[in-house]
């Protein structure tokens, strides 16, 4: 390995940058080599922990005068790889630049730095009425940074979207270390839609430093309801109605009898006895929409027969209702070795069928899967479980997961919802998209990006020479010969 | 568009011709491709809240469409331009927005993914049909408000929305209860104000859904606020003001009432009458002169004002005016981002064919 | 050390067997019922950071998925931010350690800056037993590890455990420290490095402690008998623990503990001779010498023949229900100490078993506010959560605050706040504002290291005003009828 031009990098940054900002200890680099998902493992060859948009600016400046590519990391919580190290390039840590800077509740904004704790933000701002809507499962630990480079969503996006729709501002680096201010805090901005490009973006457009976000004012009334039935299909169908009542939940989650199982053994919950599958679902507005929604929702889940139905009574009981079902990845370690999780999206019509076809897929493949989801919009979590240690289990566990992918692809949907492409997705990216379609998004890299620093190897199997048409490459790619690139 | 690319002719695109006026002329396209032909329905799923159709396709039959399943369309557009004929690429290209935003997603979250065709000609898809999807870069928010500069949409996927059953509205005299009723817990669907040269502002909000709901929460609303009366949907909802030219501002919530002070007071103070109209979340549009005025000055006036202020709170740019006074007046400002913008634009037209000078800044 | 034989392995890491007795070192040491001592120098594994000796486990870091949950619960991260002092990152350097030695100076620091505070392990939803983990780890690096600590930190350590385990030694260092504080004899002896760290804290403790002369004495047997003084019929039969800094600093928590459980109708057996219970030792990862002490207290209370051992310290009670854990390879104690670990509770823990049978009466006019904090030891090692305050919660007119981040440490941890002052001063400063913030007229807690810490916290912001006792003296306050006044006073 190369490092000379890692030391020039170093050189360079070193006088600007306050002690305990450089880490080249190998075993502190080593726990950076991997983000919630630890099967995707590099060790970067050197971290830096910033603090300010100066210390990015610098950092990133650095490593475009060397062609050093970079990756930027939040809490290090993502599913998909996106802060997986570059074995020749420099992690830039942002869990160290993490203060709110601003909380304005009549402009109904705040300002923060990208490293602030998403669940943090909503407790700064709660006592003034207000909170920052979305709200993946991990909140309690994923950065605000983290949630615009993956545009999450969380259980409540069907209602309040996802985060590209709560930002209004960013202060950008671009990958040649310049700093761009874009938007603000008016809610509209004039020219192409730079934010809700750079939102879902996965850090390969350059490195948000600063995020002027747009905050929710507290409902009036919030209901939660846990409803057990003894089959994902009666749930699903139970779905179906209350949406075509006409009633937008702020949530509805749905998990079955394997994934209750594990929640159970991982955080004592209390769901529902012998389930075949539970709906946990929330209604918030005002009060008076609140009371007329719960009524038809325990009616329509009724009419689907529907065993138990509880109904929080206090903060108390919501959060250990949502408790099972946020631990549910987490919780399947206890059931299982190993595990897999997906995050595919289908029409949410199709729930019935493509659970069923999950269902053979796992028997003919020999393993167990676990299913948690989304089932207001169609996005589904299955786990697929395994034990690593057995001979050939891991191969069967990707295979299960491949076809799951094709199949929600087959149905018209997405490869994923939420958890981003990062490096763990970026070969089913062709299954998706053409080669046309893929080359067209990656003119926009060529905007930001044409030297391929940032984040270099996420989201696109193979990146495309800034310069040419969209078309079909033959031969070996130019930036597979200078070592930046691997073809699937 | 790969023939035009070829012989290198510049193209413009028409759908409904329902925004012509807004945004500079621009050069004069060699090729003019009228979109109104491709307006098939291409999936509606009612089960699914989703509505595919080609891009030539009218809101007004996309509507019709909605309803026969008793839902309607996720974002509200502009009624004067759907009365005119505006088309599902239109609305999306040039960002075309209703009032019913407070409680409803913005238009670039209703649209779920587009197939554009390029500037060489190369047909690409981004995003899909399905309301989760972040797979890859969000290029239907790039194609979303960028006036057919990047690329002509031919179809996109966009979400439906279960219908409310009523409506109410509350009148209230003033823009100062505007801020008020955007920070309650009443959840308006719509917060307009409306202030009519030399008038008093007024502000009108909606509420909808169920009939015990919209009848609760119109009264709570009337009692929180002096002088409120229940209404009914006012002539001017979701239409422009008429005027020489249209400023669009965009404002942090906080300082609307700010906004519609100084608006007042600099109508007064250069004698020319200037109309505001808009959300309460901060997007208003200003319409500057009277038809047998040269508003000119008045615009570079008002703009030169505006932009007294942080860019960060606020942002002022002409949306509409006549031919000759986009040369008059700095129409666009400094644009948080532009050379960005600029590259990007490059990137997808090199030759500069797509709609040249439609587009912002000039591109 | 590592054997020789260049990683073959064929030893399965016990090291070569020896050609006169045909053991492998590992063999040897084990027969000797885990008695090595470091003359012995345990082997290390093959490539590996640690001994043979209670590595951590690599099951038990097989369980972490990599989550992160436990990140925002821990206080070192919630501090600095990094993912290397976080309970996910010291797991993954554990993991390194294992693979590939040696033990580096950035793994000691990491494992040293962790509290043991354990509230990752309350967090975690894969059921990571972290506690387990640094335990081990502890173990190790004090054996493996040691040479990366300043000598100024070795020293301290050695100086803390000179000191603190043993009553007779603490008390009498009191006298000579209230002279040292108040002569000014402390700014000459001040240029010693090791009383630098040592003074602030011993000057604190030695500013907050009772005077010296208030003798307090608890006899061997004390039967159940009412706030009267008359005698009650036997309900139970506890022992109970004196503790070290308890006995020592808060002479009268143990004797409102005996008052209390008299009223409830215990007989309290306090064998006299007892000593540590070995919470700091085996917290600190000096394995044997916890374990010496664990055998003493196993002895001491075996014969006591009591159907319950009560504490009233946190991270004692917390130690001694693992007695079964720390003497399982000792074949001479390991069903004692497991009978005896059974018998362990906390004092708010027996009470809520045994149900109130003493009136409780007001404890101030007008009600009193009171903010419960929860100690580490009893919240996340212990799971004792709800007992403190359903016994607050008895007496009349007592109405319990929540303080705010109630399971984030407030920086004692034992030795934490003596060894790593800097970061034990911000975690007390928090817990200070936090509690202050309740606007309570009073704060309790079961565990003395929490009391010392907090009330030089608050003291330090100025809220000197507001007075800390420990829960068990508020109990005794109101079941005695005294009421809270001498607590109130500070």
């Amino acid at each position: 390995m190369d490092m000379s031009r890692i030391e020039s990098v170093l050189t360079r940054i070193e006088p600007h940058l306050p002690p305990g900002a450089i880490v080249t200890d190998e075993n502190e680099r080593k726990t950076y080599e991997c983000d919630g998902l630890a099967v995707h493992r590099t060790v970067p060859a050197l971290v830096i922990r910033v603090t300010s948009t100066a210390e990015v600016g610098l950092t990133v400046r650095a490593c475009h005068e060397f062609d050093v590519p970079f990756v930027a990391r939040g809490s290090g919580t993502g599913l998909s790889g996106g802060a997986q190290p570059h074995a020749e390039g420099v992690l830039i840590v942002m869990s160290t630049m993490r203060d709110i800077l601003d909380i304005d509740p009549a402009a109904q904004r705040a300002i923060v730095q990208p490293g602030v704790i998403n669940l943090n933000l909503s407790n700064e701002a709660n006592p003034d009425g207000y909170y920052f809507a979305p709200d993946p499962s991990s909140q309690s630990v994923c950065s605000i940074g983290g949630n615009v480079a993956e545009n999450s969503g969380g259980a409540h996006c069907l209602k309040y979207g996802f985060t590209t729709n709560h930002v209004t501002g960013v202060t950008l680096v671009t990958a040649q270390g310049d700093i761009v201010d874009i938007g603000g805090q008016a809610p509209e901005y004039p020219g192409f839609d730079l934010l809700g490009v750079l939102c879902g973006s996965e850090g390969t457009l350059g490195i948000v430093t600063e995020v002027t976000v747009r905050l929710t004012r507290l409902p009036e009334a919030v209901e939660t309801l846990l409803i057990g039935f003894e089959s994902t299909d009666a749930a699903g169908e139970a779905v179906s109605d209350i949406i075509s009542a006409g009633i937008m939940p702020a949530a509805i989650e749905m998990m079955d009898a394997l994934a209750i199982e594990a929640a159970e053994k991982a955080v004592a919950c209390n769901y529902p006895d012998g389930a075949g599958a539970v709906l946990v679902v929330e209604l918030d507005g005002p009060a008076i929409d609140v009371d007329l929604e719960r009524e038809t929702v325990i009616a329509r889940a009724r009419d689907h027969g529907a065993g138990e139905v509880r109904v929080a009574v206090d903060d108390v009981e919501r959060g250990l209702i949502w408790k099972g079902r946020k631990s549910a990845f987490a919780a399947v370690g206890r059931i299982s070795p190993d595990y897999i999780v997906q995050d595919g999206v289908i029409p949410r019509s199709r729930l019935g069928p493509v659970l069923a076809s999950i269902s053979t897929i796992a028997e003919e493949c020999g393993v167990r899967v676990a299913n948690v989801f989304h089932a207001g919009d169609g996005n589904l979590h299955p786990l697929v479980l395994f034990d690593g240690s057995i001979e050939g289990q891991t191969e069967l566990a990707e295979t299960a997961s491949g076809r799951i992918l094709d199949l929600c692809l087959s149905e018209g949907g997405s490869i994923t919802g939420e958890h981003g492409v990062g490096s763990d997705k970026a070969k089913f990216m062709p299954r998706m998209f053409t080669n046309e379609d893929l080359d067209t998004m990656q003119i926009l890299r060529c905007a930001f990006d044409p030297d391929y620093l940032s984040n270099p190897g996420k989201v696109f199997p193979t990146p495309r020479l800034c310069g040419e048409p969209p078309r079909r490459t033959s031969g070996e790619h130019p930036l597979q010969a200078a070592g930046k690139a691997e073809l699937f | 568009m790969s023939n035009a690319h070829r012989d290198g002719h510049s193209v413009a695109v028409y759908g409904g011709g329902t925004a012509l006026d807004d945004h500079p002329p621009g050069e004069t396209p060699g090729l003019l491709i009228d979109m109104s032909g491709l307006n098939r329905i291409i999936e509606h799923s009612p089960g699914d809240l989703i509505l595919v159709a080609e891009a030539g396709a009218t809101i007004a039959d996309l509507k019709d469409v909605a309803e026969s399943g008793a839902q309607e369309l996720l974002s509200d557009f502009p009624a004067d331009r759907v009365d005119s004929g505006s088309t599902l690429g239109g609305a999306i290209a040039t960002r075309a927005v209703g009032p019913r935003r407070i409680g409803r997603l913005p238009l670039r979250e209703v649209v779920l993914g587009v197939t554009v065709v390029l500037a060489d000609g190369t047909i690409a898809k981004a995003g899909g049909k399905v309301v989760k999807n972040v797979a890859g870069y969000d290029l239907s928010k790039l194609m979303t408000g960028s006036w057919g500069t990047l690329g002509i949409i031919v179809s996109a996927a966009i979400r439906l929305y279960p219908k409310p059953e009523t409506q109410g509205y509350v009148e209230i005299p003033g823009a100062e209860a505007a801020l008020g009723v955007l920070g309650s817990q009443m959840a308006p669907a719509a917060v307009e104000i409306d202030r009519s040269p030399g008038a008093e502002a007024t502000t009108v909000v909606m509420v909808e859904g169920l009939p015990e709901s919209v009848e609760s929460r119109t009264r709570q609303i009337i009692e929180a606020y002096p002088g409120a009366k229940v209404g009914i949907e006012p002539s001017w909802w979701a239409r422009r003001a008429q005027a020489p030219v249209t400023i669009r501002a965009s404002v942090s919530p906080a300082l609307v009432p700010e906004l519609v002070a100084q608006i007042a007071r600099l109508e007064d103070a250069i004698g020319y009458p200037i109309q505001l109209r808009g959300s309460a979340m901060g997007v208003f549009d200003l319409g500057v002169g009277a038809p047998d005025m040269d508003p000119a000055i008045a615009t570079r006036v008002v703009l030169e004002h505006l932009r007294t202020w942080d860019r960060k709170q606020l942002i002022a740019t002409v949306l509409c005016a006549p031919p000759a006074v986009w040369n008059e007046v700095d129409a666009w400002g400094e644009i948080p981002g532009f050379a960005l913008m600029a590259t990007i634009k490059d990137q997808f037209d090199p030759n500069g064919l797509l709609s040249p000078g439609r587009g912002i800044g000039g591109l | 050390m590592s054997c020789d034989c260049g990683g073959a392995g064929g030893c399965q890491g016990g090291g070569t067997p020896s050609e006169a007795t045909g053991q492998t070192p590992l063999e040897a040491t084990m027969a000797t019922g885990g008695q090595a001592t470091m003359e012995m120098a345990p082997p290390t594994m093959d490539h590996s950071a640690f001994d043979v000796f209670n590595p951590p486990d690599p099951s038990l870091i097989a369980d972490c998925v990599h989550c992160g949950f436990c990140l925002p619960a821990c206080p070192t991260y919630q501090l600095w931010g990094n993912e290397e002092d976080s309970p996910r990152g010291r797991i993954y350097l554990m993991e390194k350690g294992l693979e590939d030695g040696p033990m580096s100076a950035s793994m000691v620091e990491h494992f040293d800056a962790c509290l043991g505070c354990m509230a990752c392990v309350s967090a975690c939803p894969s059921g990571v037993q972290y506690d387990k983990l640094i335990e081990a780890t502890r173990g190790q690096v004090e054996r493996n590890g040691k040479q990366h600590r300043s000598r100024g930190e070795v020293a301290l350590r050695e100086a803390i455990f000179q000191l603190f385990p043993y009553p007779d030694r603490l008390r009498t260092m009191l006298a000579p420290l209230k002279l040292y504080q108040r002569t000014g004899l402390s700014s000459v002896i001040r240029k010693s490095k090791i009383l630098e760290k040592l003074s602030p804290t011993l000057a604190t403790m030695e500013a907050i402690a009772p005077p010296v002369t208030k003798k307090v004495t608890i006899p061997a047997t004390n039967p159940p008998r009412t706030a009267e003084g008359e005698s009650l019929p036997v309900r139970s039969r506890v022992g109970m623990l004196l503790g070290c800094v308890q006995r020592t600093f808060y002479p009268q928590v143990n004797a409102a503990t005996v008052r209390v459980l008299n009223m409830e109708g215990c007989e309290v057996v306090v064998p006299q001779s007892q000593g540590c219970c070995g919470a700091l030792s085996v917290h600190a990862g000096r394995s044997e010498e916890g374990e010496d002490f664990a055998r003493r207290i196993v002895d001491t209370f075996t014969s006591a023949d009591v159907d319950y051992l009560v504490v009233n310290s946190a991270g004692c009670g917390s130690t001694m229900k693992e007695y079964a854990d720390i003497l399982a390879d000792d074949p001479a104690y390991a069903q004692r100490a497991k009978e005896l670990a059974d018998k362990v509770r906390d004092v708010t823990e027996i009470l809520v078993e045994l149900g109130p049978s003493a009136p409780r009466h007001p404890v101030a006019r007008g009600g009193l506010r009171v903010a419960y904090h929860d100690a580490c030891h009893l919240s996340h090692a212990q799971g004792v959560r709800n007992p403190p305050r359903e016994l607050l919660g008895q007496i009349p007119g007592v109405e319990l605050a929540a303080i705010k981040d109630a399971d984030t440490c407030c920086g004692s941890a034992g030795i934490y706040n003596l060894v790593r002052p800097e970061a034990a001063r911000e975690l007390g400063d928090k817990k200070a504002t936090n509690i202050a913030a309740t606007g309570a007229d009073l704060v309790v807690t079961g565990n003395p290291g929490c009391l010392l810490q907090v009330t030089d916290a608050l003291r330090r912001q100025g809220e000197a005003t507001l007075p800390s006792a420990h829960t068990i003296e508020l109990l005794d306050a109101s079941l005695t009828g005294a009421g809270a006044g001498d607590l109130l006073a500070g």
